[in-house]
């Protein structure tokens, strides 16, 4: 399968086309991106050929993945959709639920498959977990409590004229997406705080606690970007899932080897645990064959989007925002 | 020698008898008495700490100076203005009262009768809580961002009151009261909260709590109490504090000096001090009745705990969202 790159901005690019390169169903064809020099320096560090035209590599591929600026996402995904080709888009989907429902509705014109990166799916205590809730190990779900935080991150991820927001677009819809695939269901509402900023001199927020609920259940998300500089791993990824005979902690980020490096002078962790990106850009090739996989779609994309913007809309209206 | 402040303890069970150990460590109070409508247990602690069992309250009053409540929230009123009306300070366990009308009749009674009066939040002497917010005010971590704290483990097995909501309140007013108290105070005032918990019944099986603070300077707190876990999960305390230049962390497991597991099933997390934090705030409450002091935490201090507590058990209930002026701690 010919696999194209559109943009190298996202911090995934790169985890992206290393697995493409190991993975002998992909042939990997080149990376187009319309910042020329962050382009040509990725292409030559990764060895991937770099196109100037987005057409001429769009033309040239079965499928693209996506890893531009949030905002750029809609332009691209609109421009693959145009070739006909299937799209791996990195999240979040859009900036806003507007964006997404154009890009789907395009996409669905075209009859071109969208999918939304949401790699955390395709984590073995995911599929674990699933199991659990369905044996009924922990009884009726009652509440749930989670955190996905991580250390500020580089670039435009704090410009919010291409990131479209800080944490909550950055970090809510990893949790929404993962919820709404265990427990098959959406959520109804959402109520945001904003903290006090934990790096002040940045333009977008870094601070927040959502408040939500799914079926009646109340669903905590710390979504903020308060791992410190020091913090020996990017961020974590926690569910605390509490049923009525038992309570599942959840932690996808655990599975590492502690690194006390004298060469650095720092502590680092070490992640044994599955490459869920392989595992996720596996399930994309296998969309592409036609198989079913729990690879998430444009659809699942915008249904995370949903909640982020309604986090947003409820820090200023001060109030509750009820989803459809 | 110095003079030695007389305590009796009331209640000989779980708590009794951590004051028991508490007062023993401390050089400025004395365990006289100890009394308990349950004789057995009564007899059991005073035979420990060889201090005389009270037959009736009134029995204890006049051997001591002053009285440790470590009895159900529900059931502390009579104590309190018995032990008033004879002249014997107070120190109560947490929360104040169980309503805010109870609590009104506890002023009362202390007003009249000029008595000290101390509310157990013991969450204020342990040391590790005391070093954060020593490190907190030093500028350590710069401005608070966000405060997270986890409390909980089991549902109470010793004793059945706590699993009757109208008795104890649940996990709220149990559990997370320590760290609404600490933080409100430490981080506080609390701007805006609203609350999730799962049982209000007579016969709860299981309870956990989330309590989301906004404070007044833009900090937000996620404060979980939790009885949800089964009797087998060891009592699990932990705090994360965010900061404009840093994180402090803190877990009661992460930093054990000494962990038990045994075949009984006993599965417990200690941190020895040579003065526990049972002791410390009793030794506290001792010298407030040697020099006059009032206590730090008094009646109004756990009138601010519990109304906070209290406006969180309504926001879970009713599921209500609180915003204040700024004026609750």
């Amino acid at each position: 399968m010919k696999i194209g790159f559109i943009s190298a901005a996202h911090v995934h690019t790169s985890a992206y086309v290393r697995v493409v390169k190991a993975d002998s169903n992909f042939e990997p064809i080149g990376l187009y991106d319309e910042d020329v020099k962050r382009g040509k320096g990725f292409s030559a560090e990764h060895d991937i050929e770099f196109f100037n035209d987005v057409d001429e590599l769009l033309s040239n591929v079965d499928c693209v993945v996506i890893t531009s600026e949030n905002v750029n996402h809609k332009k691209d995904v609109l421009k693959a959709a145009e070739h006909g080709i299937p799209i791996l888009c990195e999240k979040p989907l859009s900036t806003n639920v507007e964006d997404a429902e154009v890009m789907l509705s395009t996409c669905k014109g075209e009859k071109v498959p969208l999918y939304s990166a949401f790699p955390v799916r395709f984590h073995p205590a995911i599929a674990d977990l699933i199991q659990r809730l369905n044996r009924k190990e922990i009884g009726k779900i009652r509440m749930i409590v989670t955190t996905n935080r991580g250390q500020i991150p580089p670039g435009w991820f704090i410009d919010p004229l291409l990131s479209g927001g800080g944490s909550i677009m950055d970090h809510v819809v990893h949790v929404v997406d993962l919820l709404r695939y265990v427990l098959k269901s959406e959520f109804g509402e959402v109520l945001a705080f904003k903290g006090k900023n934990i790096h002040p001199d940045i333009e977008v927020e870094d601070n927040a606690l959502l408040d939500l609920k799914m079926k009646g259940i109340p669903v905590t998300l710390d979504c903020s970007w308060s791992r410190p500089k020091s913090w020996p791993i990017w961020g974590d990824l926690t569910m605390r899932i509490v049923g009525e005979e038992g309570v599942i902690d959840v932690d996808l980020f655990s599975q590492n080897i502690i690194d006390y490096s004298n060469k650095t002078e720092r502590i680092h962790m070490i992640d044994w645990g599955e490459d869920l990106d392989r595992l996720m850009l596996r399930a994309f090739y296998q969309e592409l064959i036609g198989k079913k996989t729990i690879l998430a779609t444009g659809e699942d994309g915008l249904k995370a989007i949903e909640v982020v913007e309604a986090a947003y809309e409820s820090i200023k209206r001060n109030e509750r925002v009820l989803l459809r | 020698m110095n003079k030695m402040v007389k305590f009796g303890i009331v209640g000989a069970g779980f708590i009794g008898k951590m004051h028991a150990e508490g007062i023993v460590q401390i050089k400025n109070a004395e365990l006289v008495s100890v009394y308990d409508k349950d004789m057995d247990s009564a007899n059991r602690l005073a035979e420990k700490y060889s201090i005389k069992v009270a037959r009736n309250f009134e029995d204890m009053l006049s051997m001591i100076d002053a009285v440790i409540l470590a009895i159900p929230t529900f059931v502390r009123l009579r104590y309190i203005e018995e032990a008033a009306k004879a002249g014997i300070h107070i120190f109560s366990e947490k929360p104040l009262a169980r309503t805010l009308k109870d609590a009104e009749e506890i002023r009362k009674i202390i007003e009249k009768y000029d008595v000290k009066f101390m509310v157990g939040h013991v969450v204020r002497y342990f040391k590790e809580f005391q070093k954060m917010k020593e490190l907190i005010d030093k500028g350590e971590i710069g401005d608070l961002c966000m405060i997270r704290t986890f409390r909980g483990g089991s549902i109470p097995q010793w004793s059945s009151w706590f699993r009757d909501f109208e008795s104890s309140g649940g996990v709220i007013l149990d559990l997370a009261i320590h760290d609404m108290d600490f933080w409100s105070w430490a981080a506080g005032p609390v701007k805006k909260l609203k609350a999730h918990s799962i049982s209000f019944s007579r016969d709860m099986k299981m309870d956990h709590c989330v309590v989301i603070m906004e404070m007044s300077n833009g900090a937000l707190a996620h404060i979980e109490g939790s009885w949800a876990y089964p009797s087998t999960h060891p009592f699990i305390f932990e705090v994360e504090v965010v900061g404009t230049r840093g994180v402090l962390r803190y877990s009661n497991l992460g930093s054990a000096s000494l962990i038990l597991s045994n075949k009984r099933g006993d599965n417990q997390i200690y941190s020895p001090m040579n003065i526990s934090p049972y002791g410390m705030e009793v030794s506290d409450f001792a010298e407030c009745i040697e020099t006059g002091r009032y206590p730090e935490l008094d009646y109004e201090e756990g009138l601010k705990a519990l109304k906070l507590a209290l406006l969180a058990v309504d926001s879970a209930k009713n599921d209500k969202i609180y915003e204040f002026g700024g004026d609750m701690r």
